[in-house]
């Protein structure tokens, strides 16, 4: 009886705690919706007194500060919403108008104070603005911010002293990412990437002196966004020594973008590695630089026991050796071959339809 | 001027762009019809015969690529020009944009001084 008891009242406290859950949770997204609508209709009032103004400065000769004087400071958070689009997509004297609205007036010293804030959304925001506004001169207040132990306010800062092509701050960036172990290669790669393309000179001397491949492999990325064709020699020397094999197939893509000649040799060993996925992408590589002295090793290669090997393979021969259409032709006739000869079927198909 | 009163039809998700080039082209003497998405767009032309039809690539509803082939498919208005607008800066796609028949392709971000001289070039090529 006691037991019993004791049970209705677990089952009793369970559902009212289930069912207080449900109504916080109810009255939680509620409210988030209210302040969701809220903040859009203060958008919409802002956009209505304000925008034409905006336009009205973007065709004259008047000052940013006259815009921005005439403007109360809290709406400040809307300014910058509204100023947002504009700085993403336009460049030239367009850019510099709309940018100037936040480097030369007291919009500045606003995202100053938000940068400076112990609320980790407001140093995002602030920082992300003085990015796409690409404000100069703000280089040592974000290096102290990125020496902190905050990985979002990292990444946020990063970015910004990338867009302002802060190259001093390349290698401190690299330094300090290696404190934070959960940071993702995408979001590395990314960071070097918004930098303008000489960054990578300056990556190429970070790559002699690396030890870690994970890092090495973020540089190599990198060089293949740029096309930086200076970085041959020095990716070729890391294929050579390469034990990893994400580095190993980051280097052939780069290689292979970049057209390399000077890697075919190391491109003819790799055909032969333990690693199908090496030897997949080697053979994209060989068809892209050219495929004439390796040809029947990768005709061989059809008949691998790698399924996206073969597929490459064929891909390579179909659209790189003048009877490749022949001899692909011939193994999909040949029902002996087994996947060899579908393969041949598919690729012959597709390329067929891809004509049409 | 020979671009006075002419028709634009501009086509773009992203409406600050579109309030500040209508704002810059309506100064400029252009009338802009503009449509925030991909949907009725073909419709919008046959209806108003605009001399100049401006493209995003990426918008909701159908894209910018699928409205310039039925643009250019279609004999009653394969004649206007269309200028394709896009952050898609891939070879591939803009190669694909000029197969299709546009008349220009022009990447985000763009300066709008820059759009102006294109649309111009455009109608002037037209009118000659």
């Amino acid at each position: 009886m006691i037991f019993t008891f004791s049970l209705n009242h677990i089952l009793i406290l369970i559902i009212l705690i289930l069912f207080l859950s449900t109504y916080f949770l109810i009255v939680f997204v509620i409210s988030l919706r209210l302040h969701n609508i809220y903040k859009d209709n203060k958008q919409r009032e802002f956009l209505e007194k304000w925008e034409g103004t905006i336009f009205e400065y973007s065709t004259s000769d008047m000052k940013p500060s006259d815009v921005i004087n005439q403007i109360p400071r809290k709406k400040f958070k809307y300014l910058l919403e509204c100023l947002r689009p504009y700085l993403i997509s336009l460049k030239g004297d367009d850019f510099k108008k709309f940018s100037a609205l936040v480097s030369k007036t007291n919009l500045l010293d606003y995202l100053f104070a938000q940068l400076n804030s112990l609320r980790k959304s407001k140093v995002i925001s602030a920082a992300y603005y003085l990015g796409i506004a690409e404000v100069q001169g703000i280089e040592d207040l974000l290096i102290r911010k990125i020496m902190g132990r905050d990985e979002s306010i990292f990444v946020s800062c990063s970015m910004t002293l990338a867009r302002i092509n802060a190259i001093s701050s390349v290698g401190i960036i690299f330094r300090q990412a290696k404190n934070f172990k959960s940071l993702s290669l995408d979001t590395l790669i990314l960071i070097f990437s918004e930098f303008k393309p000489y960054v990578c000179k300056f990556l190429m001397e970070i790559l002699e002196m690396e030890k870690s491949s994970i890092y090495k492999i973020v540089i190599v990325s990198v060089f293949r966004n740029f096309k930086y064709y200076d970085g041959g020699n020095a990716v070729l020397h890391t294929l050579y020594f390469s034990t990893n094999q994400v580095l190993t197939i980051t280097c052939i893509k780069y290689l292979q973008e970049i057209e390399n000649i000077d890697a075919l040799p190391a491109f003819k060993r790799m055909l032969n590695s333990s690693k199908p996925e090496i030897r997949a992408e080697t053979i994209k590589a060989v068809a892209k630089i050219d495929i004439s002295s390796m040809e029947d090793k990768i005709f061989l290669k059809i008949f691998d026991t790698d399924y996206y090997v073969q597929l490459n393979a064929a891909w390579a021969i179909l659209d790189n050796c003048p009877d490749g259409e022949e001899k692909l032709t011939r193994i999909a006739e040949d029902p002996s071959k087994g996947r060899s000869a579908e393969i041949a079927q598919m690729v012959l198909s597709e390329r067929n339809l891809r004509m049409k | 001027m020979y671009h006075q009163e002419k028709n634009v039809i501009f086509a773009e998700d992203n409406i600050s762009i579109t309030k500040l080039l209508k704002f810059k082209l309506q100064k400029e003497g252009f009338k802009l019809i503009s449509l925030p998405s991909g949907d009725g767009v073909v419709e919008a032309v046959i209806k108003n015969s605009p001399h100049l039809v401006i493209l995003d690539i990426m918008m909701p509803v159908k894209d910018g690529m699928t409205i310039l082939k039925e643009i250019k498919s279609n004999n009653s208005i394969s004649h206007i020009p269309v200028v394709m607008l896009s952050s898609q800066v891939d070879e591939g796609v803009i190669v694909e944009a000029f197969k299709l028949g546009a008349a220009d392709y022009i990447t985000k971000p763009f300066s709008t001084t820059e759009l102006m001289m294109r649309i111009n070039r455009q109608l002037h090529m037209v009118s000659v």
